[in-house]
């Protein structure tokens, strides 16, 4: 593997991780959300 | 969803399509290691975002401490868990950047060890947040993570203390320290883009404990009053 190839792999780790707990994230809420809404009818 | 966390996000999402540009294409490639130095541009900010969530852990851990505030204790766990994801790039993308270089993928000098125990230390807030039972986990958490945060300021210093194969410090380190202007601009603009993306994230991570504190607490009126109609029957 080149240097260049280690530079965008580098890059892509960033955005998958990020991209990856900003997903589980969103459905964190979701499933809270719905919870907390089945909890207060 | 508030306007002025969706107006952040985008600003943030705006920044870094900007810096991620500056970095990539305007920063003149780096004359010794060339185009993979520009894993610099990522790897710096994000481990100075994981020090800057782990600071408002340490600040929100010390005033739930006094004061037992549960939005205070969701901020603390945001913070820790932001500081967690961050500290975790930064592990990742410094052995892609050391292997080129150096020639191997991981050392164990001062720099690196550090920070690999400053993940260890947080992940363990993070493990007895979720598994400790009996409502102790925040005050446990709040006490473990003061004394965590000890850490912090090792992990800067390990490079200006120590002889250590990581690089010594290219901002703020001194007469042969310094970035060319290029470079320089390139670095401040990721540096802003990624400080936002850290606040935003911890925002939205915020907003998520606070929905699991709700429903906490609902669940134990719901148990409260099934307590109380049992008592009644």
């Amino acid at each position: 593997m080149n240097a260049v190839a280690f530079m965008h792999a580098a890059y892509v780790v960033v955005w998958v991780v990020l991209g990856g707990y900003l997903a589980d994230l969103l459905a964190r809420y979701v499933k809270l959300k719905k919870e907390l809404k089945d909890l207060t009818k | 969803m508030k306007p002025a966390f969706i107006l952040a996000a985008v600003a943030a999402l705006a920044l870094l399509g900007f810096s991620t540009y500056e970095a990539l294409y305007v920063a003149p490639t780096e004359a010794l290691q060339g185009e993979v130095q520009r894993i610099f541009y990522y790897h710096v900010p994000c481990a100075w975002v994981a020090g800057l969530c782990f600071f408002f852990n340490f600040c929100a851990s010390a005033w739930f401490l006094f004061r037992r505030n549960q939005a205070v204790d969701a901020f603390a766990l945001a913070s820790a868990e932001v500081g967690v994801v961050f500290c975790t790039i930064v592990l990742i993308t410094g052995p892609l950047w050391a292997r080129p270089v150096w020639g191997i993928w991981w050392t164990w000098d001062a720099r690196l060890t550090t920070t690999f125990v400053l993940w260890l230390i947080y992940a363990s807030y993070l493990i007895l947040r979720k598994f400790a039972t009996g409502g102790q986990g925040a005050v446990l958490g709040a006490a473990l993570s003061i004394f965590g945060f000890a850490d912090v300021p090792i992990v800067y210093f390990s490079i200006r203390i120590f002889r250590t194969q990581h690089p010594q410090p290219v901002i703020a380190g001194g007469e042969n320290s310094g970035l060319e202007i290029h470079m320089l601009y390139a670095f401040l603009w990721n540096l802003l883009a990624f400080t936002i993306l850290g606040l935003v994230i911890v925002w939205a991570r915020y907003l998520v404990q606070r929905v699991d504190q709700a429903v906490e607490e609902a669940h134990k009126a719901a148990a409260l009053r099934e307590s109380a109609a049992g008592g009644a029957a």
